[in-house]
């Protein structure tokens, strides 16, 4: 049973590791296999938070965060994940495709709320226009300081959003699905391995690191089978 | 093979043309007109570091590029052409006929300039500049990554997307 | 005229380095990370004649505020040279081109360096390690240690590099590491993703070889069709609009 405090844990690690993609540190506490895993970790069960921000990590190797361009948040998307897929059981059929369903939705909502962030910042830079113009230090450091903490609260409302859809719709989902264990895990794994996988070879090409990735595939699929 | 790519950017050689586009098109080499920078060696410079080794950058005058336009079609190797400015690239459209599309990947925010899109700001004059380049009967549209959508310039003119 | 730059002190350069670190706090569509610029630079500009709040203080906090964009952690060269060419009493025009100029190149090189090669890199020796039966702890260290070392050690050299070379500091771009780096990175990425895909696969889904063969075979295909739209369809959008539709279609048939 998750509690008001376990809320309030995963509230507070979701803003913080949203909060680190861009304004603060970068430091890739915001990777969804570290969020997701430090989500999981605050209720007890880190090694479902590792599956399922493993799972979510080869989404992300598709992220290039360049500068203006949109691109989905995952530092609040893991913690959401993780908490959907605990909740709705590691054994139950539907769990991690719903979980990485609910991540992907929060990673969109927050690649939308980082254009609002940005341009709420803009509106307190055209209001702090002259003052910067002037070289004052206390605008700059206002609008700077003004910025981390919209950032934090941009974090907040976007982790209280997909922690309130985790909440509210894992269990009624998970209780009317259908079909079996097995097919319901193959889903998100497959899309996750296309999409890193499709990453992988879009960055390896260029460099002609083809043959380096088939290689490595062949140790892998070989350890795999040894294991 | 001829420049994929004809993009007006003010960063010109970044990180969304190397490896944003320079990943999706497999661009081979970039043309950077501007006649600034290539009256100054230590620019010329500085914009080379930023080209990877793999591709080639050739820093090239609104009038010398007009002149070697051909020789960069006949590559073997895809190539993108960049300006930091409307104008001109609105200069290159009136000398180059065969320029059919232009790419608003990058025109940031100056006084007198109007958010449009991100990474568009534009003024009047750059709008009337826009239009003029579209009446030659180009293509002109907003994309700054190649996953991003596609803005049309009437989007662009009407004040940016809904 | 430039003048000798007054040495930065062991205290003010953790100043802007600590600084550096919120480098994209006020980050906007206007003036990008320009206001992040003059405020990791401030602490440097205390030592322009007048002092703080001096004249050459508010000209040139005025000027580094102004629009600027590159690569978050390369930003410190930017402001390392631009602390030096302000402290030298730089030509202004000259600073102007260079924040003008540096923006395209520190973002080129700190985008190949970082985003596409360091960053997927320490990724997957993260599912390598995930794939190889690691704790969350372990994987969790393994990651942020290997990512966080070359992250900073990036942030710290950029200023060091920026302060003592100042506006001409394109060389230190030409060493091997951001010319050839980018390559060497992805060819490793590309042999320890080649590695770890298997093998985490196998551990997510607590399946056999064959079950795993066959996630691997249907999601390279997956991959084969994202590839073909080169880069300009995204694939967690297309993901989770096929989830939301298996979603639906696993309450809805029985």
């Amino acid at each position: 049973m998750i509690g008001p405090a376990d809320f309030i844990a995963l509230l507070v690690i979701a803003s913080l590791c949203s909060l680190d993609t861009v304004s603060v540190g970068q430091t890739m506490v915001s990777r969804p296999i570290v969020s997701a895993t430090l989500g999981a970790a605050a209720l007890g069960r880190a090694e479902d938070g590792l599956v399922v921000g493993a799972v979510m990590e080869l989404f992300a190797l598709e992220t290039l965060p360049f500068g203006a361009s949109r691109y989905p948040e995952w530092g609040a998307a893991g913690v959401v994940a993780a908490t959907t897929y605990v909740i709705g059981g590691r054994g139950s059929p539907g769990s991690l495709a719903f979980a990485v369903l609910i991540g992907l939705a929060v990673a969109g909502l927050g690649s939308i709320s980082m254009v609002w962030h940005r341009r709420r910042v803009a509106v307190l830079a055209g209001v702090l226009r002259e003052e910067l113009a002037i070289g004052s230090a206390a605008a700059v450091t206002r609008l700077h300081v003004t910025g981390i903490a919209l950032d934090l609260w941009r974090g907040v409302l976007v982790a209280s959003a997909g922690l309130i859809l985790a909440f509210a719709f894992t269990m009624p989902v998970l209780s009317r699905w259908n079909i079996a264990f097995g097919q319901s895990l193959t889903w998100p794994l497959i899309l996750a391995t296309a999409v890193g996988a499709a990453a992988l070879v879009r960055c390896a090409r260029p460099m002609g690191a083809i043959g380096y990735l088939g290689g490595g595939l062949a140790v892998g699929i070989v350890a795999m089978v040894a294991r | 093979m001829p420049i994929e790519c004809f993009r007006v950017d003010d960063r010109l050689v970044h990180g969304q043309v190397v490896v944003g586009w320079g990943q999706s098109l497999r661009l081979g080499f970039i043309v950077l007109v501007d006649d600034t920078v290539a009256a100054n060696d230590w620019e010329c410079e500085l914009y080379s570091m930023g080209t990877p080794p793999e591709m080639t950058l050739f820093v090239e005058t609104t009038d010398s590029v007009v002149l070697r336009l051909p020789e960069f079609d006949a590559r073997a190797d895809a190539g993108m052409l960049l300006t930091a400015d409307i104008p001109t690239m609105g200069r290159l459209v009136q000398s180059a006929p065969r320029i059919r599309a232009v790419n608003i990947g990058g025109v940031h925010h100056r006084i007198g300039r109007t958010w449009r899109l991100p990474y568009v700001f534009l003024s009047p004059e750059d709008d009337a500049a826009l239009a003029a380049i579209a009446s030659c009967g180009v293509r002109v549209t907003a994309q700054d990554l190649p996953g991003a959508d596609e803005v049309p310039l009437e989007a662009l003119l009407s004040g940016g997307p809904a | 005229m430039t003048i000798a730059a007054p040495p930065l002190s062991v205290g003010t350069r953790m100043l802007v380095l600590a600084r550096l670190l919120t480098l994209q706090g006020s980050y906007n569509y206007e003036t990008m990370i320009g206001n992040g610029i003059a405020f990791a630079i401030e602490p440097a500009l205390r030592l322009l004649p007048g002092g703080r709040g001096g004249e050459a203080y508010c000209a040139a906090l005025a000027r580094q505020s102004r629009y600027f964009n590159a690569h978050p952690y390369l930003a410190a060269v930017a402001v390392g040279a631009l602390a030096r060419a302000e402290l030298s009493l730089e030509n202004l025009e000259r600073i102007e081109r260079f924040r003008t100029a540096a923006c395209g190149p520190l973002g080129s090189v700190g985008d190949r360096l970082v985003w596409a090669a360091w960053l997927p890199l320490c990724s997957l020796i993260a599912l390598l390690t995930f794939g190889l039966g690691a704790s969350p702890f372990m994987v969790v260290a393994v990651f942020l240690g290997t990512y966080n070392v070359g992250h900073l050690a990036l942030r710290i050299w950029g200023l060091n590099v920026g302060w003592s070379d100042g506006l001409a500091v394109a060389p230190a771009l030409s060493t091997p590491l951001f010319r050839r780096g980018p390559l060497m990175l992805t060819r490793v990425a590309a042999v320890v993703g080649g590695v770890a895909i298997p093998l985490a696969l196998a551990r997510s889904a607590g399946a056999s070889p064959l079950g795993v063969f066959i996630i691997g075979g249907v999601g390279a295909a997956g991959a084969v069709m994202l590839g073909l739209t080169q880069g300009r369809v995204q694939g967690w959008r297309v993901s989770l609009a096929l989830l939301i539709v298996a979603g639906v279609a696993a309450m809805v048939l029985r």
